[in-house]
């Protein structure tokens, strides 16, 4: 099939769409290693009409230094119908500059093995372009993990709905087996939403576009508050857990929500990586110019080989409890996230005989924090 | 011109429901109209305007993305001042501060994440809210 025929099936008017996608420079050749078609790339970047002749008009493109040897190059693939290879610099006519391409070329052979044409790629290898794609590429990832997590929400929310009316006993009373299988089904679709808002947590934190808005703090009486929330878990566990709040007054600049958020994953986590009767202890401290967060724990523990991953994304480190106990991955890596951006600290080290010690310093002046909104900023003033 | 408003002469409180998915705006209406209450459904906001010229519902649970007109859209034209006697609770599964912030300025009354709403947190919300009223 010639991508030049005038003539086009609607194969070949399908396949020339598809080229057109393409954000390579494609281009086909014939033996006289005259270009006869390129896709709609190539005339972007150059900056031709398609009504424009291209045949061998791109060579004047060529930055001249690279001229020689992309022309000898091109003869020599021409003559012996070896695959052409070759890195050059192009002209892009919108900027004046030249970018780096990689461009690559087969023969295409007829049944008899007679080369028919030549079908090639310009790749854009620029380092600069390669920055500001990844650059987009990652934004865009962002923006695809925000749009898919918030179209998920919604059957989920719908499947919270309809379980949970059958749960409610809205259409009559369910037998004591049949509220155990519901109820599995209601548990899977809740952990389905803690994934979803695990996910829009990070990508908003990635992108961002993660606003704090901090105030002055106590955070003794914050811990306090964040215990009594999570006692349930613990009493669940026939778990205890243990308070000691500064004995100072210990204040620092923080967004609440945020911080709160992250101990209550800490907290959450000692009791989800320890066995079942044990004792989690959380202290508040203030130092200097720090406040000193510490949950200490008699669980599982993390491996030395794995401690390096522990504030990694999606790193899940093996342990006895993993297989049992759910979780995204995600916590460590945000909570890690939301305590730099505090000009804060997060660290890990082991407890004796075994078990976990996580301790979050937070600093209690105010320039320490980044991505600060507006608001706070004009009032500060 | 003659006060197109009709008075809400049922006894049962009115809810109208403002959701675009479908499955989920039955699923409230079910839960509602289960515990009692009179319920009107929108799929988005202009049906919702639509559905308010007709009568003055109690509560509006508001949903915030939705097409044709969306939850901010609704309630530029709707104005909450003009309607001091119905709660309006935005009821989204988006929740930027942005939005928030937007949908208070507009003069909501309560904004709450649907994906934590289970059906007896909604009917509590909806009885709360028909006590303050009383």
């Amino acid at each position: 099939m010639k991508l030049s025929a005038s003539s086009q099936s609607s194969d070949a008017r399908r396949l020339l769409f598809l080229v057109d996608t393409i954000t390579d420079i494609v281009w086909e050749a014939n033996l006289e290693g005259e270009i006869v078609y390129a896709n709609r790339h190539w005339y972007e970047y150059i900056g031709l009409e398609p009504e424009d002749s291209i045949a061998n008009s791109w060579k004047e493109y060529l930055h001249p230094d690279d001229s020689e040897s992309a022309n000898r190059a091109w003869e020599h693939s021409l003559a012996t119908g070896e695959s052409f290879e070759v890195e050059y610099r192009l002209k892009e006519t919108a900027t004046g500059h030249y970018n780096w391409f990689l461009a690559r070329a087969m023969p295409y052979r007829n049944q008899d093995g007679e080369i028919e044409r030549w079908y090639g790629t310009c790749t854009n290898v620029d380092p600069k372009k390669q920055n500001e794609r990844l650059v987009t590429l990652n934004r865009s990832k962002d923006e695809f993990i925000s749009i898919a997590s918030h179209q998920l929400r919604t059957p989920a929310t719908g499947v919270k709905q309809y379980l949970g009316m059958l749960l409610e006993d809205m259409f009559g009373e369910l037998t004591p087996p049949q509220r155990d299988i519901v109820n599995r089904a209601y548990e899977s679709n809740e952990r389905q939403l803690r994934i979803i808002a695990d996910l829009l947590k990070v990508a908003q934190l990635d992108a961002g576009e993660m606003l704090l808005h901090p105030v002055t703090t106590d955070i003794s009486e914050l811990v306090h508050y964040i215990i009594q929330d999570i006692s349930a878990v613990f009493r669940d566990r026939s778990q205890e857990l243990e308070y000691r709040p500064s004995k100072t007054q210990a204040f620092a600049f923080i967004d609440t929500e945020a911080i709160r958020m992250v101990i209550e994953n800490i907290i959450e986590n000692a009791s989800k990586y320890s066995e079942e009767e044990t004792r989690v202890i959380v202290s508040v401290k203030h130092t200097d110019d720090t406040v000193r967060i510490r949950v200490a724990d008699n669980g599982v523990g993390i491996p030395d080989n794995d401690r390096h991953l522990l504030f990694d994304r999606f790193s899940r480190i093996d342990n006895p409890l993993s297989k049992k106990v759910g979780g995204t991955g995600l916590g460590l890596y945000w909570s890690k996230q939301v305590i730099d951006l505090h000009g804060g600290e997060i660290t890990y080290h082991a407890n004796k005989p075994h078990g976990s010690v996580f301790t979050i310093c937070l600093p209690t002046r105010t320039e320490n924090v980044t991505n600060v909104t507006e608001k706070e900023e004009k009032s500060k003033s | 011109m003659s006060n197109m408003h009709q008075e809400n002469t049922s006894t049962e409180p009115t809810i109208l429901v403002v959701e675009d998915d479908v499955p989920l705006n039955e699923a409230y209406k079910t839960i509602l109209q289960r515990a009692g209450y009179n319920v009107q459904t929108a799929l988005n906001g202009q049906e919702a305007l639509d559905a308010v010229k007709e009568v003055d519902p109690n509560i509006i649970l508001l949903d915030l993305r939705m097409p044709v007109l969306d939850g901010v859209g609704f309630l530029t034209k709707y104005n909450t001042k003009a309607h001091p006697g119905t709660a309006v609770v935005v009821f989204s599964n988006y929740d930027s501060h942005a939005d928030i912030d937007k949908a208070y300025e507009l003069g909501i009354d309560r904004y709450i994440l649907k994906a934590r709403a289970a059906p007896k947190d909604l009917l509590a919300l909806v009885e709360g809210i028909l006590e303050e009223q009383d």
